[in-house]
């Protein structure tokens, strides 16, 4: 049995008074694209950091590619690449040169010409062959993103980190970005924490929500749209304020976004039982002040999952 | 067993990483421009010294040489180890680093020993060694010390001063390490090594052979406390063992840093 490339259980993490992660538990299967999403302060970077060695925890256990942290040391270290949020790299150096001295820290790294060739071709990669001299002090904020992907694969890792990689990118380098954290997934691991959820639609196939230093939701993508509810669009004309508030009291209606045209209201209907469907059209219908022109269910996105799980956690 | 084995090999190769980075940095633009820095300063000043008839320090030759090489590369030796740690902790660079298989103690290491050695060679050897050359040449120099001291002895100064050096960077890291704050580091390390330049009189004279004041000794024409000045005078050098002591203090000091920085966060 394959381990998984990421565990983590019960995982806790204090800063002084600030409870950064509140018993953390995720598992991330080799092989995946796993996005992890959460708000601001959620505890993403914290767990990354642990992650990598450069904090402690305060408890629980977590494992990179079947070590424990606490005791994985440069073997397991050796198979990970790691982009930092807000990469800083020396400023004094050229684009080719970060990544060939990174890549000299790597045991085996190839040498002379091997060498160069690996980082031209990393360097390709990332879209940066016109900028491989410039130095890092020259470099766009968009540009050393892409410069801290580059370097973060230069090791063949098993294990591919990104806090935040597409930050600071403009809509082509995001795009790119995602095309390339694609192509890395044909070869390792990828785990990447992002806040833009279109980006985890297409390029994830598992998500990790946390909130408040815990995992609020986490497993494939249709599961995360399916446990997190259902959505129901309603077209309707007429007077609908008695409908609206027949269905704001039921308990299995998450809540109701109504958009207005003219005499027409096109609703969305979130429900949190989904046995609780047999229900909505009857009640619809039961309203002779309103006439109901279309029912069907709706398509949910990531964000109104995402909204619904965080919110709902944000509202404890 | 073939762990450790894989995992010693693993951290060489990050070490020497990181320290090849550093040294190849001073072979390259920053190297030529710290040479060309050190060579116009003390070059400048000694000539100004003991080729000006009327210069106020006139005539002293090694001494005011032995002087300088303590004077101007340690304060920059402390400055710029301040800056290697407390700037790359603040900046993010050493977190950056230390995520790659590079371990804790390799990274300290690799960053204080390539600035001794980059300063040590670019500040203190080669102008050292440029002077040793035009320094007899000179005749008010002649009038004053009508020989200059043997090589091998001259060398032996020059070396305790790279031993001078090396501690005052090593204090300057264990420091960096403990408090963090920049200004503050360097602050506490300059005034350090002020007071090491003086024989303070509380110290028992025999501590010294412990201390890397022992590698002090006056200068006879200045009357001033230099590193290496026995060598140069020929005189017994009798605090030998303040030189294995100092860099076996240099060494306590690492090794403290690197105990505090394996449990650092960063």
């Amino acid at each position: 049995m394959t381990v998984p490339a990421i565990e983590i259980r019960q995982l806790k993490k204090r800063y002084r008074k600030v409870e950064a992660l509140r018993g953390l538990d995720l598992t991330v299967d080799q092989g995946s694209v796993c996005g992890f999403l959460g708000p601001n302060g959620a505890g993403k970077t914290t767990t990354m950091k642990i992650l990598m060695g450069l904090i402690q925890s305060s408890s629980g256990w977590a494992a990179v590619l079947g070590d424990d942290v606490r005791d994985a040391g440069l073997p397991a270290r050796a198979r990970i690449g790691y982009l930092p949020q807000d990469p800083v790299f020396p400023q004094y150096q050229t684009v080719r040169g970060v990544v060939a001295s990174v890549a000299r820290l790597y045991p085996g790294h190839p040498r002379g010409s091997e060498l160069k060739r690996r980082v031209d071709d990393l360097i390709d990669r990332v879209g940066m062959t016109d900028k491989a001299r410039r130095r890092v002090r020259g470099l766009s904020g968009g540009e050393r993103q892409r410069l801290g992907v580059a370097q973060a694969l230069v090791g063949e890792p098993d294990l591919v980190i990104l806090d935040e990689p597409s930050a600071g990118l403009d809509p082509m380098g995001r795009r790119d970005m995602l095309s390339l954290i694609e192509e890395i997934s044909s070869q390792a691991t990828v785990f990447y924490s992002t806040h833009i959820l279109d980006d985890v639609e297409r390029i994830s196939d598992t998500v990790v929500m946390i909130s408040k230093g815990r995992a609020v939701a986490q497993g494939s993508l249709d599961d995360i749209l399916t446990v997190s509810g259902s959505d129901y669009a309603v077209r309707l004309r007429g007077k609908t304020s008695g409908i609206r508030d027949r269905l704001t009291a039921e308990p299995w209606v998450g809540g109701i976004d109504v958009r207005m045209h003219a005499e027409i209201e096109d609703w969305r209907i979130r429900l949190t039982d989904e046995s609780a469907a047999d229900r909505l059209v009857p009640l619809l219908v039961s309203d002779e002040s309103c006439d109901v022109i279309e029912f069907h269910l709706s398509d949910r996105r990531l964000e109104d999952a995402y909204l619904d799980l965080v919110g709902a956690d944000d509202g404890d | 067993m073939v762990t450790d084995v894989s995992t010693v090999r693993i951290g060489i190769t990050g070490f020497w990483g990181v320290l090849r980075g550093d040294l190849t940095r001073w072979l390259g633009r920053r190297g030529l421009s710290q040479l060309i820095l050190w060579l116009v300063i003390i070059e400048g000043f000694l000539y100004y010294t003991v080729a000006t008839e009327n210069a106020p320090f006139g005539k002293l030759g090694y001494e005011n040489l032995l002087n300088m090489l303590m004077f101007f590369p340690i304060f920059a030796g402390i400055i710029l180890a301040e800056a290697a740690i407390v700037g790359e902790y603040h900046s993010g660079i050493a977190a950056w680093l230390v995520s790659k298989p590079v371990p804790r103690a390799g990274y300290l290491v690799a960053k204080l020993g390539g600035l001794w050695i980059g300063l040590s060679v670019t500040a203190i050897l080669i102008p050292g060694l440029v002077a040793n050359w035009w320094l007899p040449k000179v005749e008010p120099y002649r009038f004053v010390t009508p020989q200059p001291p043997p090589f091998g002895r001259f060398l032996a100064a020059l070396g305790v001063t790279i031993v001078v050096l090396g501690f005052f960077i090593a204090l300057t890291g264990f420091l960096a390490v403990v408090i963090r704050r920049r200004g503050v580091v360097a602050l506490l390390a300059i005034v350090a090594w002020l007071l090491l330049r003086i024989p303070l009189p509380q110290i028992p004279t025999s501590w010294h052979r412990f201390l890397p004041s022992g590698l002090y000794g006056t200068g006879q024409a200045t009357g001033g406390w230099i590193p290496g000045m026995e060598y140069i005078h020929g005189h017994p050098f009798d605090q030998a063992s303040a030189v294995p002591m100092t860099m076996v203090a240099a060494a306590l000091l690492v090794a403290g840093a690197v105990l505090i920085y394996r449990r650092l966060e960063l």
